[in-house]
């Protein structure tokens, strides 16, 4: 397995793992829970120290095999395909959040019908957003496994 | 004329054996990771044309020596 197979696996996994902290801080047997500005913001940042942690460990740890670490036209193309899925899959989410969020706005006065999120919370909104860009990079790593793996 | 879709084929492994190199060794030559050598060889992955002109450099052909492109239809 390549370096740089390697890496994806972790960011995949790390990934995963992060969004999971996410989950667990904002939802409660399966609801947004409605965080304060404080907490949402305290949790916002061990996320991005998190992130900082998982993306520093894969640097340190190629630094010590320089070989493996170069990136060749291959390695540069399978990174814009991942990169441009990454990116379709952004596109659709912001879309569907703002669907989502027009038609709740629009239908106010019913109750829907389904157990749809209120994304009218700070909290749910952040949560949303920030799923949108952990599904978005999870899908990437998961374009770049699957084009070195074919 | 036009040209319709088509695939390319190459003569890389063949060619790599016959100068008794490794995948390692072509893919430092030509700079390209071992991984990339063995996807060219697979022809899982179609190199670029600079790539597939150091290619050819490298096993001192004519491009048209160590790849093939099928038109289909």
């Amino acid at each position: 397995m390549s370096q740089h197979e390697t890496t994806a696996w972790w960011s995949l996994g790390s990934g995963i793992l992060i969004w999971l902290f996410l989950l667990m801080r904002f939802t409660e047997d399966g609801r947004i829970v409605d965080l304060s500005a404080g907490d949402a913001l305290a949790t916002y940042i061990q996320m991005i120290v998190l992130w900082i942690i998982a993306s520093v460990v894969p640097a340190t740890l190629a630094a010590k095999r320089p070989a493996g670490t170069a990136k060749d036209e291959r390695d540069r193309a399978i990174d814009a395909l991942g990169d441009r899925w990454e990116g379709y899959v952004v596109l659709i989410a912001i879309n569907v959040l703002i669907v989502h969020m027009l038609a709740r706005a629009w239908y106010a006065d019913r109750t829907p019908s389904l157990p749809i999120p209120d994304l009218g919370s700070t909290a749910a909104l952040v949560f949303a957003l920030l799923t949108t860009l952990f599904l978005a990079d999870a899908v990437k790593q998961v374009v770049v496994l699957w084009q070195y793996r074919r | 004329m036009t040209v319709g879709r088509g695939r390319v084929s190459n003569n890389v492994r063949r060619l790599r054996e016959a100068a008794a190199m490794t995948q390692a060794e072509l893919g430092e030559r030509v700079g390209a990771t071992r991984q990339t050598i063995i996807a060219i060889e697979a022809e899982k992955y179609a190199p670029s044309l600079e790539l597939a002109f150091k290619l050819a450099r490298a096993f001192e052909r004519p491009v048209d020596d160590v790849f093939r492109f099928h038109a289909e239809g």
